[in-house]
């Protein structure tokens, strides 16, 4: 029987990695035939053509021919993706250049021009141009916003940067609203990303790796580290993990994380998210590395451990007793979130003795006449509660926070003053929602936490929740993000890197980044650089 | 190929010592029963008794470092004898693990959930444990620290909270009991928890640095051995008499405390850290029983191993002993004389290895 | 016998959940172990689930510990 079940699976195998096989192949094949082994002949009119025959009819596709030199002999084009580029450059800087400045030399000059290499190195004012002579890489090129410059009798064409779209500018991220430092977000442009990262570390270290993933979106992606210090196999391992991804299209981050996370079936992401640049600068200088992908101002960085969902980039820009404090109620409001109602369940149904005696009068007054179990209200209540969040989220702005608030109260209300649940019920879902948004990063895992919990303390009462919590703790210990334990610097515990868990050291103490992440370079800063009065001077003689 | 590509620092080691012992919370009472109010000194004794056996075992795991306690005893005895052995070694492991994991369902059953089928729990605990030890020793040992940090800060803080409601009377008068049974109780300390630490010989292989496991294995133990003290201490002094008729003092210990009347009731967390602790040894042995029989056998993986031996285990608690009654007796007077030459048995292991070296060297010179 | 029925189903499940991976890495000493230490745990349950008396190992222990060795500390 196993062996037909064996057999039976590997064929199965064979199958798929068949029709993966053919699927490339089409792929690849279509691809060769059409454009990639074809290079540029001599004749403009054929490049033209066989550009266009790729391109179809592309309605936002411009092909402006044109004619320069002294007496307008050498005919040429320029193509581009109306919308994807800078029209003034354009305009400017290629055209004009060609067309206004030519007219004035001498005829022997005139000829010269024709030579590709002449006119991109004496005539256009751009930056950055390159050459190509595959019509595969000018297609691909025209649709990432450069333009094609063509000219008649020369087999290689001019790729010239000339990318310009309407983008948003750099806000106020929504995600991770501070009170106390930089308001700015990365936008949807990989490039005002990366800019948004250079500004912040000046450093001839810091090092952008570009890549192309996803057969037909072709989205740009940056791989973002420090060199000397970001472990060198945790960046060899990045970019074997994204090199392997052969999908068709890439459209956010998440794509990315899916894809390269340690733990596909993990409700734990291994992978951290960060939609500022200054948490982004702070994780890569702490030895991390970055993905920035195009198209998505959520940029990723990795390893990530657990207690990183529990540190702000505000913690370190206030008073370190504050932030400290910060951090422990962050903790407390996480097990909150997880653990009261399956808390609530757990003394209410199975160890009622174990709430001091004035409380149970309470508990049993309001759950006096409820038809429902404590597992049943709990449950409907949380399911109410993400009901009511998803709406206000989807709700249009100003009519979503009106109808969650409202929503809430009332349905909490009026189901408490109809009997239909006990008032502490309210309180207890009230308090866990309010708790679950103090750890954003951990708010999706926490909602699955909880009502996991839930069932186990409806089933077994408190041994249940320990039950529960201690699977929690194997499935976390068992964890690892590109090799850095996702429980660390706990467990494995490295005393030196408690310094930024439960409180965090004031930042001239911070003198080593993570054991954990960084194998070189660990030492961020001087040894002391702790704020000192000056030495009094010692003869004091103006004073007398 | 390596069948554990896990490496633990010896911190780790400490941790999970510690861990182990204070998991050995539930069989203080074996020795108390005998030795009344004086179990702290049996404690005492029984601690330093073990620490020389101890490090015996750990100049043991050094002379062979990378290797566990079967593959040593298939080196130093050879191959069928050596097999004998470490069939022995791992039916004492099996029988050890099942016991401690019956005591503790009894617990469990006792005080928290009376109309539970044991066999619920047991499964119930077991399954966690086999997950744990399919994650590998890693996963077990990265447990370790947080749970002890947890059980620790249960230890101090409710010795702290009971010190009003101590009678240091209790203890009085010191010593007042025939020899034979303060060595029985001394005994029953040193076999039924610190000796087995024997098991830490199939771990130990795995710490990453050879020359520091002597150093976690002295501190592991006398950690371990102080939370004991501590809890014993705590127990007496509450209890007083009481506390060696209870089956579990410090459940009993821990409802005096009422902190202005509102943190009253805090079994609960004796509970916690029992179930906790509990976890951790059981996983240590589950785990040291499947390796020792995946390494017997020479096997390539263990982890086929987990499932079976899992349910094996849960018969075997079921069918051993109808009661904590007959557990209990075992535990004071057979228990305790039946393993000790198991756990002495390293050390005889280490005197031949010395011999031969020795006369290896003598040898060598004469030539 | 509905206990027996399910307790089949969940040894079965065990089954298809380990034996392929061992068949699939052509681990075949494993398997062996698994499937005899798997029907060992098998009868062992049949047994206690059916209420058989079975010796317990400590009975065993006591036997020889008290009554062929005279060692136990109770006796002394």
């Amino acid at each position: 029987m196993f062996n037909f079940l064996s057999k039976k699976l590997r064929s199965w195998q064979q199958q798929n990695q068949n029709i993966n096989k053919e699927n490339k192949e089409n792929d690849n094949s279509k691809k060769t035939k059409e454009n990639s082994q074809a290079k540029l002949s001599s004749n403009l009119k054929e490049n033209l053509d066989s550009i266009k025959a790729i391109l179809g009819v592309c309605e936002d596709l411009i092909i402006r021919e044109f004619a320069f030199g002294n007496k307008g002999q050498i005919s040429a084009a320029i193509i581009f993706i109306d919308g994807m580029v800078d029209r003034t450059l354009i305009n400017d800087n290629i055209i004009k250049p060609l067309m206004y400045d030519n007219r004035f030399i001498c005829e022997e000059e005139s000829l010269e021009i024709k030579n590709i290499d002449i006119i991109k190195g004496t005539i256009l004012y751009v930056g950055e141009i390159e050459k190509s002579t595959t019509i595969n890489d000018l297609v691909e090129s025209c649709l990432s916003g450069d333009t094609i410059l063509l000219i008649e009798k020369a087999k290689e064409a001019l790729v010239i940067s000339s990318r310009g779209w309407e983008t948003r500018g750099v806000v106020d991220p929504e995600t991770e609203t501070i009170v106390r430092g930089p308001r700015e977000g990365f936008t949807e442009n990989l490039r005002t990303n990366t800019t948004l990262l250079r500004r912040k570390i000046k450093s001839p270290d810091f090092m952008l790796e570009a890549m192309k993933i996803g057969r037909k979106t072709n989205t740009a992606i940056s791989i973002a580290y420090l060199k000397g210090v970001a472990n060198p196999e945790v960046i060899e391992e990045a970019k074997r993990r994204l090199k392997r991804i052969d999908t068709d299209g890439i459209l956010e981050s998440g794509y990315i994380e899916g894809f390269i996370e340690d733990a596909p079936l993990s409700i734990f992401s291994t992978i951290g998210n960060s939609e500022k640049p200054d948490t982004v600068a702070g994780k890569i200088l702490e030895g991390r590395v970055a993905v920035l992908v195009d198209g998505t101002p959520f940029v990723l960085t990795f390893p990530m451990v657990f207690i990183e969902g529990f540190q702000s980039a505000e913690d370190y820009y206030s008073r370190p007793y504050y932030a400290s404090l910060v951090r422990v109620i962050r903790f407390i409001a996480f097990a909150i979130s997880i653990l009261a109602p399956s808390s609530y369940v757990a003394a209410t149904t199975f160890h009622q003795e174990l709430i001091p005696t004035p409380l149970l009068f309470t508990v049993a007054a309001s759950s006096e006449g409820t038809p429902f179990p404590a597992v049943v209200e709990v449950l409907a209540m949380g399911v109410i509660f993400e009901i009511l969040r998803e709406a206000g989220i989807r709700l249009p702005r100003p009519v979503g926070q009106a109808i969650s608030i409202v929503g809430a109260l009332v349905i909490g209300e009026s189901a408490v003053s109809a009997g239909l649940i006990g008032g502490i019920v309210v309180i207890v879902i009230a308090l866990t929602a309010v708790a679950s948004f103090v750890v954003p990063a951990q708010t999706d895992s926490g909602a699955i936490l909880r009502v996991i919990l839930v069932i186990l303390a409806g089933s077994m009462g408190g041994v249940g929740i320990m039950v529960g919590l201690i699977g929690i703790l194997i499935h976390l210990a068992s964890l690892r993000s590109f090799g850095t334990p996702y429980l660390s610097p706990l467990a494995p515990l490295s005393p030196f890197d408690l310094k930024d868990v439960f409180f965090r050291v004031p930042i001239w103490a911070m003198l080593t980044r993570p054991k954990s992440i960084v194998r070189q370079n660990i030492q961020r800063q001087k040894f002391i650089l702790k704020p000192t009065p000056p030495p009094e001077k010692k003869d004091k003689g103006g004073s007398k | 190929m390596k069948i554990e590509k896990g490496v633990i620092s010896s911190s780790q080691l400490t941790f999970m010592i510690i861990g182990f012992l204070q998991a050995s919370n539930l069989l203080l009472v074996f020795s108390s029963r005998i030795v009344n109010h004086d179990s702290w000194l049996a404690i005492l004794v029984g601690l330093v008794i073990s620490i020389p056996i101890a490090l015996s075992y750990a100049a043991l795991a050094k002379e062979f470092s990378g290797k566990t306690l079967i593959q040593i005893s298939d080196i130093i005895y050879g191959a069928y004898l050596g097999k004998m052995i470490s069939v022995s070694y791992i039916l004492i492991f099996l029988l050890t693990f099942s016991i401690d994991l019956r005591l503790f369902s009894d617990f469990l059953i006792t005080y928290i959930m009376p109309e539970t089928p044991i066999w619920a729990i047991l499964t119930l605990l077991t399954f966690l444990s086999a997950w744990a030890v399919r994650g590998g020793i890693e996963v077990i040992a990265r447990c370790s620290f947080i749970i002890i940090a947890m059980a620790s800060i249960i230890i101090l803080s409710t010795f702290v909270f009971l010190l009003s409601d101590m009678e240091f009377s209790n203890f009085l008068p010191v010593f007042d009991l025939p020899l034979k049974d303060f060595i029985q109780g001394t005994h029953i300390n040193v076999s039924l928890y610190y000796l087995e630490i024997i098991i830490f010989l199939m771990i130990m292989a795995f710490v990453n640095k050879t020359e520091q496991v002597r150093g976690s294995m002295l501190w592991g133990l006398i950690l371990g051995g102080v939370s004991l003290l501590i809890l014993e201490v705590r127990n007496v002094a509450v209890l007083g008499i009481v506390s060696n008729i209870l089956t579990s003092p410090s459940f009993n210990a821990v409802r005096y405390i009422s902190v202005a009347e509102v943190f009253t009731r805090l079994e609960m967390f004796v509970v916690i850290m029992l179930i906790t602790t509990v976890f951790l040894k059981v996983s240590i042995m589950y785990y040291a029983t499947v390796l020792g029989l995946a390494q017997t056998l020479h096997l390539r993986s263990y982890l086929p191993l987990v499932t079976p031996i899992g349910i094996i285990t849960i018969s075997l608690c079921i069918i051993s002993g109808d009661s904590s009654m007959e557990l209990l007796h075992g535990g004071m007077y057979i228990w305790p004389v039946f393993i000790l030459p198991i756990q002495l048995f390293p050390v005889l292991s280490l005197f031949i290895v010395k011999l031969r070296k020795k006369s290896k060297k003598l040898g060598a010179n004469e030539e | 016998m509905k206990m027996i029925i399910l307790l089949a189903m969940v040894f079965l499940i065990i089954l298809i959940i380990e034996a392929p991976k061992l068949i699939v890495n052509k681990y075949w000493k494993e398997l062996i172990v698994f499937l005899s230490l798997l029907s060992l745990a098998f009868i062992l349950t049949v047994l206690v689930i059916l209420g058989v008396d079975i010796p317990s190992p400590l009975e065993g222990i006591e036997y020889l510990i008290d009554d062929i060795l005279d060692l136990s500390w109770e006796r002394k």
